[in-house]
């Protein structure tokens, strides 16, 4: 007999959805589309496996897609905004609206949108992304060839100029050497 | 909740068990424990983009022998019927041909053959293949894919089964519904278009002949091996309309995403198109863990498990191509769960998962040689090496006293690396 799995708190469309949820407790369950994943409410996040918990160490709030790098001889369990390019610390994007010095939900692997800076018009699916100096944790797509900072490829062409919120895969625990 | 109250929608099932079943008892979120990986796996949806609402090419194959006549007949008197549906369905966008086809001996020519209908249409609308056994295999396209044609289409569905145009002849009972099928996959009755459902309504009361009036193991191997990948590769679903005893054409219509009616009735070829385009619509579903994603076949042929996958860069969203060549730096992952061109399938990005074998390698998989991408174009597969790699996508886990029939091997998938 098959029955229903239940989740605490459904099932919604998108993971802006599953941050808006109102007094979750403690190991409640949702399902999102946006990212085909169980969300379980960790108090003081929903988390599934493809994220990692650090705290937003930059002094601003962070928005869906922002590249989040480890900084170099900060505190501990602390990201920022990629603000270089080719930084090799980065970690992946952030999931949720977060704001500073609050937890913070980075996806390292995965296909989730990424903030795009710069990105040939009209970009390339399957281009690189990787870090980039524009700051505001914004990255760049480069389609020709990998670079240091790389931690993904673009699945679509964005709709909107830079910067846009594009679909991408995201490759967890990369080692590149050049 | 406790975990005594947690509940799989499908329970515990190996891997076989979670694929065999079927598309229409998923729903989005369902659950599955399964038992080879011992993980959680959920029902994702995916929104295939070439439904029947973005437009429909619909080529109507008609066996065209003597005992069609009254089945020609039927649908020719309630054609508006299943032409409605197409238009509504396509949202007006939709694209109309008619491609006939019989068989004679070295005895006669087709009974059409001389007709000004026949003769005046061009030459590329024509077909006399010289068989075997004194075997003639005729298919016409009397009518070519053009844009909203329903006018003209109509126009030569009505000759059909006249003097004007009259029935051709069937030698024996098999007959050569297979090549027409084939010719109608290469753009006989003109090229698909892109990003719009693509159909053959193939309408028969006969098993499939091939060049020989035969219906025999050849057949079945062509069909299954040849003409259902060349299908599913053109991502063209065959809606088989037929009286015939089940044969490889109800394997290969059912493989291409269409289905089998045996009434010749108008209301089952409406049937047929109303549920395909919305099976079509419903989107795709699958059962997805956290180590996997789900992404978009776009390789031109099937992808199974074990094969390894690369970003495809030719424009398609979510594209995937097959891995190749050395330096690859857009490996992605593994096939988990495959599928046919322009399909999802879901890819593993890391944990312990089976990788296909190069046919050609004879170096035993052992567990901790390092797996690498063959570099034979096409292939997909891994080769093993003790050595570094530039273009590693594991290694491998389990040590063989010889090779799998299947040559899946069981590795550790990480760090798709560029050295």
């Amino acid at each position: 007999m098959y029955i229903e799995t239940r989740y605490d708190r459904g099932i919604k469309d998108t993971l802006a959805q599953v941050k808006a949820l109102l007094s979750p407790e403690v190991g409640e369950t949702v399902f999102c589309k946006e990212n085909g994943r169980v969300l379980t409410f960790d108090g003081d996040l929903w988390m599934c496996d493809d994220f990692i918990k650090l705290t937003n160490g930059s002094n601003a709030t962070q928005l869906q897609g922002a590249t989040m790098v480890i900084p170099q001889g900060s505190v501990n369990n602390v990201v920022v905004p990629s603000s270089n390019s080719y930084d090799t610390r980065v970690v992946g994007v952030n999931v949720y609206t977060t704001l500073a010095g609050a937890p913070m939900a980075i996806a390292y692997k995965g296909i989730y949108k990424v903030k795009l800076v710069y990105f040939s018009t009209p970009s390339v699916i399957g281009g690189f992304i990787r870090t980039t100096s524009a700051g505001g944790g914004g990255c760049s797509e480069i389609s020709s060839f990998v670079a240091a900072g790389f931690f993904g490829w673009t699945l679509e062409v964005p709709t909107a100029p830079s910067p846009s919120l594009v679909r991408c895969l995201l490759r967890g625990k990369v080692e590149y050497y050049f | 909740m406790s975990y005594d109250e947690w509940r799989f929608t499908f329970g515990a099932k190996t891997k076989a068990q979670i694929d065999a079943i079927p598309q229409a008892y998923l729903s989005l979120g369902n659950s599955v424990w399964n038992s080879d990986l011992k993980k959680p796996e959920y029902v994702n949806l995916y929104q295939i983009t070439a439904t029947c609402t973005n437009g429909m090419d619909v080529v109507f194959l008609v066996d065209y022998t003597g005992s069609m006549g009254s089945a020609i007949d039927n649908i020719k008197s309630s054609i508006s019927t299943i032409t409605n549906k197409i238009i509504l369905e396509s949202g007006n966008n939709y694209r109309l041909g008619l491609v006939v086809f019989d068989e004679t001996d070295s005895a006669r020519v087709s009974e059409y053959s001389s007709t000004a209908e026949y003769i005046s249409l061009p030459a590329i609308q024509k077909k006399v293949n010289t068989g075997i056994g004194g075997r003639y295999q005729w298919i016409t396209a009397t009518q070519m894919m053009t844009t909203n044609n329903i006018t003209a289409f109509n126009t030569q569905l009505a000759k059909l089964n006249t003097a004007t145009f009259p029935l051709g002849w069937g030698a024996g009972m098999p007959e050569p519904a297979d090549m027409g099928l084939a010719d109608v996959n290469s753009g006989f009755a003109g090229n698909f278009r892109t990003n719009v459902a693509r159909f053959v309504i193939l309408i028969t009361d006969a098993v499939p002949g091939g060049n020989d009036d035969t219906y025999n193991q050849t057949d079945i191997d062509y069909i299954n091996n040849i003409l259902t990948p060349s299908l599913l590769a053109s991502n063209v679903r065959v809606l088989l309309i037929s009286t015939a005893s089940v044969n490889a054409l109800d394997t290969m219509a059912l493989a291409t995403g269409g289905i089998v009616s045996q009434s010749f009735a108008p209301d089952a070829i409406v049937n047929a198109i109303g549920s395909t385009c919305s099976s079509i619509a419903g989107g795709a579903k699958r059962f997805v863990n956290e180590d996997c994603v789900m992404l978009v076949n776009n390789t031109g042929a099937t992808l199974s498990e074990g094969q390894i996958v690369r970003i495809s860069t030719t424009g398609l969203m979510d594209g995937l191509s097959l891995a190749t060549s050395s330096n690859d730096d857009y490996l992605c992952g593994v096939v988990y769960r495959g599928g046919a061109n322009q399909q999802p399938v879901v890819v593993a990005i890391q944990g312990e998962y089976k990788v296909k074998i190069f046919a050609a390698d004879t170096d035993l998989p052992s567990a901790g040689k390092i797996i690498a991408v063959s570099t034979t174009p096409g292939e997909g597969n891994m080769t093993t090496s003790t050595t570094g790699s530039t273009n590693i996508v594991g290694v491998c886990a389990e040590t063989l006293a010889s090779y799998p029939s299947d040559r899946l091997v069981k590795c550790m998938i990480q760090n798709f690396q560029s050295i």
